[in-house]
């Protein structure tokens, strides 16, 4: 979710860029960022429903956070914030009890395996302060009463490029690979206050697993899990499954010849979502194309 | 009981209010008066500050290289110009296009109520040159504005120069998020509202101009610049309009921020700035900054080809160099620079300047008056025109007893009839529309029949109706 659109806005002598540093060594909006929310439509009702999964059935899945009980999440928060509160738009805040509620009911919906939160704001340690649903892991660049500062200024632009935690925890993640064993101890000392200046702070209590034996890739590189099986599933096949109900009703009781809707003889039937399905009867010699089956959906 | 409900309290403050009015109406004037002149010492003026989150500080990188260029640009206008023998138009016009701008041209015709003093004609012709350059990716809703009067005779060449330099220069940036406007105006004052109004499509002046061909969006700021000399010694801004309306402070707060970030010597009023605001010279010299700026205020003419701009809302400024004998001298790169500093932070801004004040006084560039602070001033020599008239009221409503020895002879000064107050209110106003329409309706025919200018004739004229109505009984009746 961008609220802002910084890499094409107009006064950027370098278009569709943002650069961590004025060395322009990293493009951090390169290929491989996906904005599924931007502009207007970042708003803190739209957060929390992605977050809860309340949202319009017409919601393309982009939009959506689809994860299942078995998901690590990882939530990253930037920009003003105050004790207690997130500005969203220059007209809206998102409060920290809000957001623990809405961790609740993804938590009692089991909606997450475990989450990550990462917030760099002023006071951002009052966002954690209120979580109460368990496996929540939070991190913050400063306390509360502390001001988050900005990294360097770049002067060809105008602006201060990033904020001293992004880009030290920037810095930290770079040299993450995926098969990298570093855990989340090594990412508590990220930002000391000697670089961040304010006091970057985390919150583990509700975690159940011990942080030092939680790996980074679990929230960062989207490293999946296999778990290899040696029982054996059963799968039927649901194009079979179609074919035997056609063929026992229609069993020597073909007339029509045209094609029929099929809702005459069957209703309900459906094929597999994304498939079209062509059925047919084999009949005294014969091949007898029924119909196209179109998919159709539940509604 | 309140203070005014109680018969007693109430009776013994009207007593106080007539026996001391006098001595409070002086206390009132001379309170106002110290009060006034008192905002120029500095510990009670407030230093500037940006206001405006935009502009936030001056934290931009200016890389403008070519003034040198700019100054033989300047030299060619000038040639042309004589040349021509006003404003060298096919030049300006190609010049600009050669920079890659959308230039047009527009065309006015003002009738003067007096003749001109040199050309003794009524008629003033001109054309005004401006080039767009538009902004490389964003949409045409918003523009900035600079600008270069065309002057007879040997001003303002360089300006010209340097402003064509600029748009050379702006015009290979990609960053620019409005449009930018260049303009050249011809007459002055006379050019730049015809421009004005055509460009808001509105006639205020009853000019009469061609239809602008080509338009930028919503002006958010202006600049004009006068520029007579290769090298400067110092930055003059002035920011007297029309009316003595002032444009929003924060274009003052940035002009100096970026004086101070690239090292010019920046004046207001043609006034440099002291350090020692203890000492008497340091106090007067703050005293006459903000007097000439409260002066300049009051003539009501805009001191600057900015002036205009002020009626629309666009927060506008012009920017004099002046060259006088110092010796630091800075060449027209740095000023180069320091204009197009300003740009780039104009360019930043989201939304008009609106944060800091509209109403305000500078006895130093760096230190500032606003309204809330000299207002009382003015709320201090009211209150006497509310005491007087307090007074007065309670004179009406309780005449003095006029006791003589023995009998008490109270004369009843009656009410005063309604007559006697309706005749000199209605004089009062003759005389006004008198002033208001005689002069200019008698001018023609008072320069036939007596041996006088036209100027000259408006000006007798309303000294005769002056003279007549001091002539008047009610009016001298005492």
């Amino acid at each position: 979710m961008l609220a802002d659109d910084m890499a094409c806005n107009h006064r950027n002598p370098k278009p569709a860029t943002v650069f961590s540093h004025k060395n322009m060594e990293l493009n951090v909006y390169g290929d491989d960022v996906e904005v599924d929310y931007r502009g207007y439509e970042v708003t803190v009702e739209n957060f929390l429903r992605v977050l809860t999964g309340r949202l319009p059935p017409s919601t393309p899945r982009s939009k959506r956070l689809l994860s299942d009980d078995r998901s690590n999440i990882l939530i990253y928060l930037t920009g003003h914030g105050g004790n207690g509160f997130l500005k969203f738009q220059d007209s809206e805040e998102i409060s920290n009890v809000e957001l623990a509620d809405a961790f609740e009911q993804m938590w009692q919906k089991r909606r997450y395996n475990e989450l990550l939160f990462i917030i760099d704001t002023c006071q951002g340690a009052s966002m954690y302060e209120r979580f109460y649903s368990p496996n929540i892991m939070a991190l913050a660049s400063s306390q509360v009463g502390e001001d988050s500062l900005s990294h360097q200024p770049d002067l060809a632009i105008g602006v201060h490029l990033m904020d001293r935690y992004t880009f030290y925890l920037l810095e930290f993640l770079e040299d993450i690979h995926p098969a990298s064993k570093a855990n989340m101890n090594d990412l508590f000392k990220v930002c000391p206050r000697s670089q961040c200046v304010s006091t970057p702070g985390h919150r583990t209590d509700l975690f159940q697993r011990d942080p030092g034996s939680v790996l980074i890739t679990d929230f960062f590189g989207s490293v999946r899990k296999v778990e290899i099986t040696t029982e054996a599933v059963n799968l039927t096949d649901p194009i079979k499954q179609v074919e035997e109900r056609f063929l026992r009703i229609f069993q020597g009781k073909l007339q029509c010849r045209e094609t029929c809707l099929v809702s005459d003889y069957v209703p309900g039937i459906a094929g597999p979502k994304g498939r079209a399905l062509q059925l047919y009867i084999h009949h005294s010699d014969y091949y007898y194309v029924l119909i196209n089956l179109l998919p159709i959906e539940f509604p | 009981m309140g203070l005014l409900s109680d018969p007693n309290r109430r009776r013994a403050l009207i007593s106080l209010l007539t026996r001391l009015n006098a001595p409070i109406c002086v206390l009132c004037y001379f309170a106002g008066v110290c009060w006034f002149m008192g905002l120029a010492f500095e510990p009670f003026t407030l230093r500037t500050y940006m206001s405006e989150n935009a502009m936030g500080s001056t934290m931009v990188e200016e890389r403008f290289p070519s003034g040198e260029r700019a100054l033989a640009t300047g030299r060619e206008f000038a040639a042309h110009k004589k040349k021509v023998g006003g404003m060298p138009v096919d030049w300006l016009v190609k010049t600009m296009q050669a920079r890659g701008l959308e230039v047009f041209t527009q065309s006015f015709s003002r009738t003067l109520p007096f003749p001109d003093e040199n050309k003794e004609r009524y008629i003033v012709k001109g054309t005004n040159v401006y080039g767009i350059l538009r902004a490389p990716r964003a949409p045409r809703t918003e523009a900035l504005v600079l600008s270069a009067p065309c002057s007879p005779g040997d001003n303002n060449n360089q300006a010209v120069g340097l402003l064509l330099g600029l748009a050379h220069y702006f015009r290979s940036q990609i960053f620019w998020a409005k449009d930018i406007i260049f303009l050249v105006n011809e007459h002055d004052l006379i050019g730049m509202q015809a421009w004005l109004e055509s460009y808001h499509h509105t006639n205020t002046t009853g000019m009469d101009w061609s239809p602008l061909q080509g338009r930028g969006g919503s002006i958010q700021a202006a600049l004009s610049l006068e520029l007579s000399s290769d090298v400067i010694t110092s930055f003059d801004i002035v920011l007297e309009g029309l009316n003595g309306q002032l444009p929003n402070l924060d274009l003052a707060n940035l002009f100096y921020a970026f004086c101070q970030k690239i090292g010019v010597l920046c004046t207001i009023q043609g006034k440099l700035q002291r350090n020692d605001w203890d000492s008497v010279s340091g106090y007067s010299h703050a005293v006459q900054t903000m007097m000439l700026m409260v002066m300049k205020q009051a003539s009501g003419r805009p001191w600057g080809d900015h002036g205009l701009f002020l009626r629309y809302h666009i927060e506008a400024a012009t920017v004099k160099g002046i060259n006088s004998f110092r010796q630091y001298k800075t060449d027209v790169t740095t000023i180069g620079r320091l204009l197009e500093g300003i740009f780039r932070k104009l360019n930043n801004l989201l939304e008009r300047l609106h944060q800091s004040y509209f109403f305000y006084l500078m006895p130093s560039l760096s230190h500032f008056v606003s309204i809330g602070y000299y207002m009382p001033a003015f709320g201090l020599l009211a209150v006497i025109l509310l005491l007087r008239a307090l007074d007065l009221w309670v004179q009406f409503a309780n005449p003095p007893a006029v006791t003589a020895d023995g009998v008490a002879d109270i004369e009843r000064q009656s009410s005063p009839g309604v007559l006697s107050v309706l005749t000199p209110l209605v004089i009062s106003h003759l005389t006004g529309a008198a002033l208001y329409f005689l002069p200019t309706r008698f001018q023609e025919t008072a320069v036939e029949h007596f041996p006088v200018s036209e100027t000259e004739a408006v000006v007798l004229t309303a000294i005769a109706v002056y003279t007549a109505g001091l002539a008047l009984p009610h009016n001298t009746h005492r």
